[in-house]
């Protein structure tokens, strides 16, 4: 089977005045397309700055990372961006969303920056998918921790990704939506998605195929 | 939801401090359009009014006579004069048809309070103003006065009135009004010549002569025939524009220097807006990055924004300068040294054209810089503010 990730000794390193931290601390990891994996792991063990690595948005200070063929650890912030854009959907912890853009346009932002340009109905439909019809028109200033998670994470679906990658996105949930989201995940998944989802909840990464745990910037099963 | 929707969403954040952009590029682009309309609109005017002249020679002693009549309106020397001798002279040169002598004076009004012009006329010259029409009659005898539509307006007199004029000590019976010309003619009291040369001391002279030819491609030949009169200096009628155009000159580098800076301070207050506009939203920049647009997405993205500010405010302009045209030329008019008929603010296509694409250009200068910014923040940067 092919692998849609692959990181090959992967270490990230920053600088906090003379301090150096080291939150990925060579790291070695192979996804199968369709795979559904977890990474578990204390706070601060590196587990955001590993989904920034293989999401595109970081480059790693050495090792290789290889998304769908390609080796994205070498390229440049243009052709960074177009994977990105084209291959991963991104839910961030802080869901990042704009705050002037309603729920429908948050999720339909990204299309405009794809070849898939207008996609309103599409998004109504995650939006559904996530269970928040009704809220479409809402700011996010009016939506609640939860409600916009589920923004988020419909958006990282707009553009009909490959790899999914998602970080605590269960964060805010109460125990009903979060069960509901994660069987989303897992019905996505049985499609053919590629899913790497970060969570503190262990029952939930039980619900994954394979389950990774990080701590101090490697993993440790 | 389209990147062009998105970036007017972004505008209508600070509607305010949007509003006020515009209304600066507004007043840039008006001011820009009217004195495109004004420079195109002059110069079409003072062809017309060769072209419809009856006049196709003028016989002066030296300059263009408009400049010599602009000097008497504007208080400069008074030029020397022609001899009445040099009428009967050219009007017996071959080839030409008619023709009528002027003498044009200014006088003070007592209490200074403005300048009074006259113009003294023989019976010619009628024939040489094809765009005169004289409600009333033409001089009947030495008491009579013609008033232009101006001064009729401001004097208050209709034919059949009297009016006193202080300055010459003197009441004159007004026996015609000349009906508004829109130009320099409006604003004179048109006298018997021989009365005006009396009243002015200048017996036996003449400001200039006004020549109609039988034909005019023998204008080369006419005007080497009047040159050789003593003391004359002749001009084509069509290069007087020519000359006219030169006499504003001055007035037209004092409008286009207020333009620049019109420009300027525009281009800077769009600048200002754009930067702040990208400053507060360093962090959307990286989120929208962080979900696949290229820097290139983000650059169009604020150029766009500055767009849509800049077409805002360049309809707004041409629609203010449309409106205030009426104004807009009365305003001008007063800067004049010469004022030809007809209406002087004339937009068209092409000032259109130049409005517009000047006042884009604007735009997109002023929002390079910017949207060069804002397109290289890492979607990085904007996380590590979180
Ligand atoms: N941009 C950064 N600059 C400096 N240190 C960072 C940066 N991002 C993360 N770190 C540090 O790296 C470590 C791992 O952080 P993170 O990946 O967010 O952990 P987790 O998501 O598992 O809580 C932490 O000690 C954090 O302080
Ligand atoms: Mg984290």
């Amino acid at each position: 089977m092919n692998n849609i990730v692959e990181l090959k000794n992967v270490v990230k390193i920053y600088h906090r005045g003379d301090e150096e931290l080291h939150p990925i601390d060579g790291i070695d990891l192979a996804v199968g397309e369709g795979d559904f994996v977890s990474i578990v792991g204390p706070s601060g063990s590196g587990k955001t700055t590993l989904l920034y690595l293989i999401g595109c948005v970081d480059t790693p200070t050495s090792g290789a990372v290889i998304i769908d063929a390609v080796k994205t650890s070498e390229l440049k912030e243009n052709d960074l961006a177009r994977v990105r854009s084209g291959k991963i959907g991104f839910v961030f912890q802080q869901f990042f969303l704009l705050p002037t853009l309603t729920a429908l346009e948050n999720v339909e932002l990204p299309a405009l920056f794809s070849e898939h340009k207008a996609k309103e109905e599409r998004a109504r439909e995650l939006l559904n998918v996530v269970g928040l019809s009704g809220r479409e028109h809402h700011l996010p200033a009016h939506l609640s921790g939860g409600e916009m998670q589920r923004v988020a994470i419909a958006r990282a679906l707009i553009n009909d990704p490959k790899l999914l990658l998602a970080d605590e996105p269960t964060g805010n949930l109460d125990t009903a939506n979060a069960e509901a989201i994660f069987g989303l995940f897992e019905k996505l998944s049985y499609r053919g998605l590629t899913i790497i989802a970060v969570t503190h909840n262990m029952e939930l990464a039980g619900r994954a195929q394979i389950i990774r745990h990080l701590k101090d910037g490697r993993f440790v099963d | 939801m389209t990147i062009v929707s998105l970036a007017i969403k972004n505008l209508k954040r600070h509607r305010i401090r949007t509003l006020l952009t515009i209304l600066g590029v507004a007043i840039a682009a008006a001011t820009l359009f009217s004195i495109l309309s004004f420079d195109v609109g002059y110069r079409k005017a003072l062809h017309e009014e060769v072209a419809n002249t009856g006049i196709n020679l003028f016989v002066s002693t030296e300059g263009c006579p408009l400049e010599a009549a602009s000097l008497i309106i504007h208080g400069g020397e008074i030029p020397k004069f022609l001899s009445m001798e040099r009428l009967k002279e050219v009007k017996s040169v071959e080839g030409v048809k008619q023709a009528g002598g002027f003498l044009i004076f200014s006088l003070p009004t007592p209490d200074g309070s403005k300048v009074d012009l006259f113009y003294g006329i023989s019976d010619d010259v009628p024939k040489l103003k094809p765009n005169w029409k004289i409600r009333g009659s033409w001089f009947k005898d030495e008491n009579s006065i013609i008033l232009g539509s101006e001064v009729a307006r401001v004097e208050k007199r209709d034919v059949g009135d009297k009016i006193y004029i202080e300055s010459l000590n003197k009441e004159f019976n007004v026996v015609g009004i000349l009906e508004r010309t829109y130009g320099q003619d409006d604003g004179f009291y048109y006298l018997p010549l021989a009365t005006a040369q009396k009243y002015f001391r200048k017996e036996g002279k003449l400001t200039a002569i006004g020549v109609q030819l039988f034909d005019v491609t023998q204008l080369e030949s006419v005007k080497n025939k009047l040159e050789t009169l003593p003391d004359v200096y002749v001009v084509p009628a069509k290069d007087m524009s020519k000359q006219i155009l030169e006499l504003i000159g001055g007035t037209k580098a004092l409008m286009y220097s207020v333009l620049l800076i019109a420009l300027f301070v525009s281009g800077l207050g769009l600048l200002n807006t754009i930067l702040m506009a990208t400053f507060e939203r360093q962090k959307e920049f990286g989120y929208i990055r962080c979900v696949g647009a290229q820097p290139f997405d983000v650059m169009k993205l604020v150029i766009l924004e500055t767009l849509a500010i800049c077409l805002l405010g360049i309809v707004l302009g041409i629609a203010g300068g449309l409106g205030l045209s009426v104004s807009i030329e009365h305003w001008i008019r007063q800067f004049l040294p010469y004022i030809p008929a007809g209406r002087l603010l004339r937009p068209d296509a092409f000032v259109v054209l130049i409005t517009v694409g000047a006042t884009l250009t604007l735009g997109i200068i002023a929002g390079l810089y910017p949207s060069y910014r804002a397109s290289k923040i890492s979607p990085m940067e904007a996380i590590r503010n979180e």
